[in-house]
């Protein structure tokens, strides 16, 4: 397995290479001047003389391939560049943001699998009950709802209604509540649908017949062995709704003013922020590649005959 | 019939509304094995998930009773019956990938199946019944999932953790009937072994007559939901008395390159439901009669039990 992983994270490298030279050709060719950004955030007139001079002193004026590459070596040796709306280092920039969007992420999926994978087990093994049924409309309810619908509902219920929560969610754990509670609800329907299919399915299969006449116990057939052979469908949906998190769930991180990557990138992107949307877009690439290792090696841990060449 | 270890009474088993089976009735010495042999959809599985009791299963039990060494479990409570299951009835499956869960190895499967009834699993007990059974690279088995051995290992796996639960009656249905002639060989042996050691008693299910003339004391044949015949494999194999039992032989293929007589037409589906004689269409020598007379399986001569003794003198 091991070998694998670091197969996997040399074959990393090529598509690392692409993605920077994606990244970077983007931005090179998105229209907008940076120095004229620059120069006008700070105030006071921009003459021609004074534009040039700023664009040498960034480096803009020299040719592609030399920016590219420069660009590349310090990002190598950890250095992002200095986001050019307040000069502060990328990096921290962008580490703060990821932190935020990290724990809103992880504490979104969590909740959602918490409260997804038993409400799936238990609408599959009581297929057609009154429960299923009730589950039924809230998990269709709840994947049809856009997520943006559901934070505006959520912000009229708690914060305008009952007054529980400020309106800005401040960044810590009694803010979190809310983006955590509009960004799950989507993913528990999800969840548990998928949960609920896949069990369904498993318990179908002839070796749950197998073990019944073994006199093997419900909760072992169901959890050590139903739940494992479902587990891959499960991981698949949610390392998928993962991937979507990491990259900021940009409106809900909005609604909420949640200090997370969406905000920070849509941010920059209006204020052409080069360097805070190169570094942004680099690294949430290169966690999507790895979150996705991670997915393919948990399928070879479920199930063996998945081939590890 | 006190010492009958299992006893069929009188049963009749439905899938909701359909009636699969009626009047069932035999019973089982301990040690004997007992071949239930006819066509598919005739309800000889039918009668092993009966035994089994399994809810999922879906055969309901309407009339009759199932006594299982004295004890009445044709309606046992889920935990109760969960007791039984395993350790006082066994159960091959026809499906080779059905004993075991695909993708978890064998240690882990027999350590569930054994800490559901309270037992400690023992490896080394485990690789000394694989031993005993002569199963190649017995110490290396456990390790391995279910999909890296063939089907009929598969079997033997599942024979070998019956092995380790300690049951007395095993239900096999069909469980030879897809692996090639070789492993068929090794698990009937096997089977009939564990009979001769453990004293197993053994209902095998199967359309394979010459499987159960090798291995079976008993026979019984059913047609369309009902037992036809069933006595001492000898007497039923060499002097059939039922009409259907002797086309039944008759239809084996033989290694004289000549095409068997075949058995014309098929079995009605509502075979169970009919007031008379269900054979009655496919049968040389009905009368009138036999189409009202009512089923009953009578004792034609001492240890040999058939539905109709019509064609005898033929």
């Amino acid at each position: 397995m091991l070998k694998y992983s670091l197969k996997r994270i040399i074959k990393l490298i090529p598509v690392l290479v692409a993605i920077t030279l994606m990244v970077f050709t983007l931005m090179y060719l998105t229209p907008g001047d940076p120095a004229l950004q620059k120069l006008t955030s700070q105030g006071g007139a921009v003459t021609p003389e004074l534009l040039a001079a700023e664009r040498h002193e960034m480096g803009l004026d020299r040719p592609f391939f030399v920016r590219y590459f420069d660009w590349v070596s310090n990002i190598v040796q950890g250095d992002f560049g200095n986001s050019y709306s307040d000069d502060q280092p990328v990096a921290s920039k962008l580490l703060r943001a990821l932190a935020y969007t990290g724990a809103l992420a992880a504490a979104s999926t969590l909740l959602s699998v918490v409260i997804a994978l038993p409400i799936g087990v238990y609408t599959a093994i009581r297929k057609d009950s009154i429960f299923d049924n009730i589950v039924r409309i809230f998990t269709f309810t709840g994947n049809a709802m856009p997520n943006f619908l559901i934070a505006l509902l959520l912000m009229f219920l708690f914060c305008i209604k009952i007054k529980a929560f400020p309106v800005i969610a401040t960044a810590s754990l009694k803010g979190m509540f809310l983006p955590t509670l509009a960004l799950s609800i989507p993913m528990i329907s999800r969840f548990a649908r998928q949960t609920r299919a896949d069990v369904m399915c498993q318990l179908s299969e002839e070796y749950v017949i197998g073990m019944h006449a073994r006199g093997v116990k419900e909760r072992i057939i169901l959890f050590r062995n139903v739940l494992h052979n479902s587990a891959g469908s499960i991981i698949t949906i949610v390392s998928l709704q993962i991937r979507v998190l990491i990259g900021g769930s940009v409106v809900t991180e909005m609604i909420f003013r949640w200090p997370g990557v969406g905000n920070l990138m849509i941010n920059s992107i209006t204020t052409r922020d080069y360097p805070v949307v190169q570094g942004a877009v680099l690294i949430l690439s290169i966690l999507q590649v790895l979150i996705n290792l991670l997915t393919d090696l948990s399928y070879y841990v479920i199930d063996k005959r998945i081939s590890m060449d | 019939m006190a010492n009958n270890l299992l006893e069929i009474n009188n049963l009749t088993v439905t899938y909701g509304d359909f009636k699969i089976i009626t009047e069932v009735s035999f019973a089982m010495k301990p040690g004997e094995i007992v071949c239930i042999a006819g066509e598919s959809g005739c309800g000889k599985s039918t009668l092993i998930k009966s035994v089994l009791g399994i809810k999922q299963l879906g055969a309901q039990i309407q009339v009759g009773s199932i006594i299982l060494d004295g004890r009445d479990i044709t309606h046992l409570g889920v935990e109760e019956r969960r007791q039984i299951l395993g350790t006082q009835i066994g159960y091959v499956p026809q499906n080779t990938r059905g004993s075991f869960n695909n993708i978890r190895s064998y240690d882990v499967q027999y350590q569930e199946a054994m800490r559901s009834h309270g037992k400690k699993f023992n490896r080394d007990e485990a690789v000394k019944c694989f031993d005993r059974l002569n199963f190649p690279d017995s110490d290396k088995l456990l390790w391995y999932q279910p999909w890296e051995m063939s089907g009929g290992m598969n079997q033997r796996m599942a024979i070998a953790l019956a092995v380790l639960l300690g049951p007395k009656l095993m239900l096999c249905d069909e469980a030879t009937s897809v692996l090639d002639v070789t492993s068929q060989k090794e698990v009937i042996e096997e089977l009939a072994k564990l009979r001769n050691e453990l004293g197993w008693s053994i209902l095998f299910i199967t359309h394979n007559l010459g499987v159960a003339s090798h291995i079976a004391d008993k026979l019984g044949v059913m047609y369309a939901g009902r037992m036809v015949e069933y006595g001492d494999i000898r007497k039923v194999l060499d002097d059939p008395i039922h009409p259907y039992t002797k086309k039944l032989l008759a239809a084996i293929p033989g290694k004289d390159r000549k095409l068997p007589v075949g058995l014309e037409g098929r079995p009605p589906l509502d075979g169970a439901e009919w007031p008379g004689c269900n054979f009655v269409p496919r049968c040389d020598y009905c009368t009138e009669s036999c189409k009202t007379k009512p089923y009953k399986l009578e004792e034609i001569v001492p240890g040999h039990f058939a539905s109709c003794s019509v064609g005898r003198s033929v």
